[in-house]
């Protein structure tokens, strides 16, 4: 593992900052951001964030505190997991360890284990909504815009997206706090589309209606036919009238995307996935047809920056009771991410497209009586792929247990002097993976992740 | 009334509901029953009558329409207009949700019939709530506890999460019904969800004393403080959800030490669910969580205004809460937002006097997933109510156009549920007595119809630009004199082979292609304001 200086916890930046106000708000000063051109030239970023709803427990990720655990938990790990094997790296083999180890051995995945917040510890915070919304916007500020609409407006701002380029941001989750808008604004053709795991195209409309023609146009033979016909020119006029008066940004966005979605999808959709051999995508989940159509999207439209998605199909990852699942969820989405490894290296992309895994917060690890955990407040952040801006360092940061002695507060926390970060850097990598040379101002002064 | 709380609730008095003594019933504090608030004590300012008349025509109908499709509810065009022209347009809606009109027997038995509803298996409940809204032809108060108890059932309050492992579909059937049949008998809002809260169902969603707590602190009284989880899981510690059979079971180890929340003193988990609705935060968080539904457009300060002129109403039932709403000056007048497909569907299936087939309340059901705004599936219901992302309004736009808008129902097939081409617009949508024709002048019929089509469906007349879009299309002009196309004109009398006349095929061609136009429009999505 590649260690490089480390923002230790008791002198960090994060922990300087006076702890804000997280009911204050804002709004991005872009002319704040210090933007480098030649950075986001040499990096060509493409980013697949995938963003684990519920809050993930950090053990599948962090086996090294476990012997601890087992002894001060409420219910026992040994009798109800029965079997917990820790890997070389203490990752949990069963919840996706083996294919961790071997994307650590590739120099493929870094793992950072200590994304915890002492903002959030201070004001007694481990609610979904507000930490969704926290580390979907960098900042604690939850009135701000979202990271992907500050990358949108930074962006556009250096002239590097404009509506010429293709679904330069697709989300995969509907809409999220990702897009949220705060008190920006983004031009309609650059707002994100909505693609789904099988590349459905429910923008394909059949627009020839004979009647809806002019006689002029019936002359041409087959006119409307469904494969060599051509569209009437009333169905434009028909548009343009009624975008006209469609003033509402999001429906007049969805509507203008409408028609080159539709090509943009039938394209995608003719691509296909090389052979991947033993590292081919899990059959029968829609997570990893999810995550497979995205490394298409990515891999087939280099115009494509941003795509974010959740892990539907896996299931949520708010594992309060029956923790079982949570093992058979991550084996699977580990399996996932190797194959979508494999799927980059395979189109040679796997210097430019990197996906990051996190969610709102990790997990309490007292296994309770409903056999689950409650939240937590120290998360995993998984960096895969990227290898243009990131250097690989393995497994980052050390965790201890935290026992508060009363029943089911039994949480991990960065051991002292261990490299940390608050959930924003995550935010603030982001950013820099595009060119921001100062992201800590998007992200209450938080700043990247040391990769 | 089949109560099925835990906890203390066993020891709750008998209740006879045909006597007004019930409003009196409570139990430790909590009321049972509660008579709804008159209008006079609303304090989120309602629209009146006057103010109503008060509007300009064109107003009027766009408001009526708000007003009717926020209800799920629509009428046909004419009635529409005789309804508003009474001048007590706004009372007599609010009255009638006050009074049972529909046989309820009659609907509950058409609504199971399975030539004419396909309800597959496990999934009856879900297709049942549907089918109910399309078959009920009145708008009364059983139509109304059963949209107030669907509404609540989106909200993250009352969701029965069917996407969760532990919840089931017909845990829709049990929350839903529960709610309409609690509503039936004027159960107060704070006992409804004393019931809820502590029901197998809600702990299919929330599973463990830590999450249940935790959530239900955070959901209904805005309680976000981690402080108050442990204190909320101590009071719980013997509430769980057996993990082989999704089965709530209370056990005896009940805490015995006192625990401070909601300023006062509680103990065990009816303590903690009893002592939540009846504190002021319960009254305000519910009460937001309805405005944010309602008010999705609106600021977070607005929201909190709205949300304090209600409970400053001191509100004790959900009807009283959501008719203050929709009812409002301020949702009716001056709120913009997305509609739901509901209010899109069912309200324009009224207009429009629609016709199902055996699978379209199940198409219905698969489209609302496809445009995520299912319904009841979520954990935390429908947190963005209606998503206008590119994919999920593609989705919606496609439902509205291919399954509703350009879909005619043809009457030969009126008896074969099993026909596609059963579903669709009635012919009676489109008859001749619905719009006015001009003797022998095509043109100026032709403008009636295209008008009577934009102000049926979406409550407006089409503008002159959009007319004469349409007169590019429809009308011809050959040296110098106007005419419309032959297959656009409405008033061709010739009859075809069949005896049909043409001008009744080419009214079709005129609709398909209006309908087709305003289906672009984002006036079908759209609630507006009246400015």
């Amino acid at each position: 593992m590649q260690r490089r200086s480390f923002i230790k916890l008791s002198l960090s930046a994060c922990a300087s900052m006076a702890l804000p106000s997280i009911s204050s708000a804002s709004a991005v000063d872009y002319s704040q951001v210090q933007f480098d051109k030649s950075v986001y030239a040499a990096n060509a970023p493409q980013i697949l964030m995938i963003y684990l709803y519920g809050g993930a427990s950090q053990l599948a990720g962090n086996l090294t505190n476990y012997d601890e655990i087992e002894t001060k938990s409420q219910s026992s790990y040994e009798s109800y997991f029965r079997s917990i094997t820790k890997t070389p790296n203490d990752f949990w083999q069963e919840a996706g360890g083996t294919y961790m180890e071997d994307m650590i051995a590739a120099g493929d995945m870094t793992v950072f284990r200590t994304c915890y917040s002492k903002v959030r510890e201070a004001n007694n915070n481990k609610s979904h909504g507000s930490c969704t919304n926290q580390n979907q916007k960098g900042s604690f500020d939850i009135s701000r815009a979202g990271i992907v609409t500050n990358i949108t407006n930074i962006l556009s701002n250096a002239a590097l997206v404009d509506e010429n380029t293709p679904m330069p941001f697709v989300s995969m989750e509907g809409d999220s706090q990702f897009y949220a808008t705060g008190d920006t604004t983004v031009p309609s053709y650059l707002k994100a589309v909505g693609l789904n795991e099988n590349l459905d195209n429910p923008y394909k409309r059949n627009v020839r209606y004979w009647f809806e023609y002019t006689s002029e146009e019936r002359q041409t033979k087959g006119y409307n036919d469904a494969q060599t016909g051509f569209d009437p020119a009333f169905n434009t006029t028909m548009n343009e009238m009624a975008q006209s008066l469609n003033t509402n940004s999001k429906i007049h966005n969805a509507f203008a995307k409408r028609e080159p979605l539709s090509l943009f999808v039938e394209n995608i959709k003719n691509a296909t996935t090389p052979d991947l051999g033993g590292d081919a995508y899990p059959t029968n989940s829609s997570f990893a047809k999810r995550v497979e159509s995205s490394i298409k999207v990515l891999a087939n439209n280099p115009a494509t920056k941003i795509i974010t998605m959740n892990t539907g199909g896996l299931g949520g990852w708010d594992d309060h009771n029956d923790a079982r699942q949570y093992v058979d969820r991550a084996e699977l989405m580990f399996k996932t991410l190797k194959s979508a490894m494999a799927h980059l290296k395979a189109v040679g992309k796997q210097n430019n497209i990197s996906i990051m895994v996190f969610g709102e917060f990790g997990r309490n690890v007292n296994l309770n009586s409903a056999l689950g955990w409650d939240h937590g407040n120290l998360q995993n952040f998984y960096v895969l792929g990227g290898k243009n801006y990131f250097s690989h360092r393995g497994v980052v940061g050390e965790t201890m247990l935290d026992d508060s002695g009363s029943v089911n507060r039994l949480y991990m926390k960065p051991k002292e002097g261990s490299e940390s970060y608050e959930h924003l850097s995550i935010a603030a990598t982001l950013y820099k993976v595009f060119g921001v040379t100062n992201p800590e101002v998007l992200t209450d002064g938080n700043g990247a992740v040391n990769l | 009334m089949g109560f099925s709380a835990c906890g203390e609730e066993a020891k709750a008095p008998s209740v006879t509901d045909t006597s007004n003594s019930k409003y009196s019933i409570s139990y430790k504090g909590l009321s049972y029953f509660s008579k709804e608030m008159p209008i006079s004590n609303y304090k989120l300012s309602p629209l009146s009558d006057a103010d109503f008349n008060a509007l300009q025509e064109d107003e009027k109908l766009l408001v009526a329409d708000k007003l009717l499709s926020t209800l799920f509810f629509g009428y046909p065009l004419a009635v529409l207009k005789e309804k508003i022209a009474s001048g007590r347009f706004i009372s007599t809606i609010e009255n009638g949700l006050t009074k049972k009109s529909i046989d309820v027997a009659a609907l509950e038995s058409e609504i199971l019939d399975e030539k004419k509803f396909y309800r597959p298996d496990g999934q009856e409940e879900s297709i049942d709530i549907l089918s109910r809204f399309y078959a009920a032809k009145k708008l009364d108060r059983y139509f109304f506890d059963n949209w107030v108890a669907y509404t609540l059932t989106q909200t993250i309050m009352f969701s029965p999460a069917y996407e969760l492992d532990s919840s089931h579909v017909p845990n829709i059937a049990r929350v839903y019904n529960r709610l309409v049949t609690l509503l039936e008998d004027d159960t107060s809002m704070r006992f409804m969800t004393y019931i809820h809260m502590s029901s197998e169902d809600n702990w299919r969603r929330f599973r463990s004393p830590e999450d249940n707590g935790r959530e239900m602190l955070e959901i209904f009284t805005f309680d976000k403080n981690d402080a108050d989880v442990p204190l909320a899981a101590t009071a719980l510690q013997n509430w769980k959800l057996d993990r082989d059979y999704d089965t709530l079971v209370v056990g005896l180890n009940e805490n015995t030490k006192p625990l401070s929340l909601f300023g006062t003193t509680i103990y065990n988990g009816d303590d903690f669910y009893r002592e939540m609705v009846k504190s002021k935060a319960f009254t305000h968080g519910a009460v937001k969580r309805l405005v944010q539904f309602f008010f999705t457009d609106d600021t977070p300060a607005q929201i909190e205004s709205i949300t304090n002129s209600i409970v400053a109403s001191n509100p004790q039932t959900w009807q009283g809460i959501l008719k203050q709403i929709v009812f409002s000056k301020e949702y009716l007048l001056h709120t913009t937002r997305a509609k739901s497909a509901e209010e899109a569907f069912f309200s324009l299936a009224k207009k429009m006097d629609f016709q199902t087939r055996i699978y379209s309340m199940y198409y219905l059901k698969y489209a609302l997933e496809n445009m995520h705004q299912a319904a009841m599936k979520y954990k935390l219901g429908r947190l963005q109510r209606v998503p206008l992302d590119t994919l999920s309004f593609a989705n919606y736009s496609k439902y509205m156009r291919e399954e509703v808008l350009l879909r005619r129902s043809n009457p030969e097939y009126a008896d074969d549920y099993e026909n596609w081409s059963r579903q669709g617009w009635s012919e009676s949508f489109i008859a001749r007595d619905k719009f006015e024709t001009i003797g022998e002048d095509p043109i100026a019929t032709l403008h009636n119809f295209i008008n009577y089509l934009f102000q049926a469906t979406i409550a407006r007349d089409a503008l002159p630009k959009e007319m004469e879009m349409f007169e590019s299309l429809m009308i011809e002009d050959k040296d110098g004199v106007k005419n419309v196309v032959d297959y656009f004109d409405i008033l061709d009398y010739r009859l075809d082979d069949n005896g049909v006349r043409y001008g009744d095929k080419y009214k079709r061609y005129v609709a398909y292609t209006v309908l087709d136009y305003i289906n672009r429009l984002q006036d079908v999505y759209l609630f507006k304001k009246v400015n």
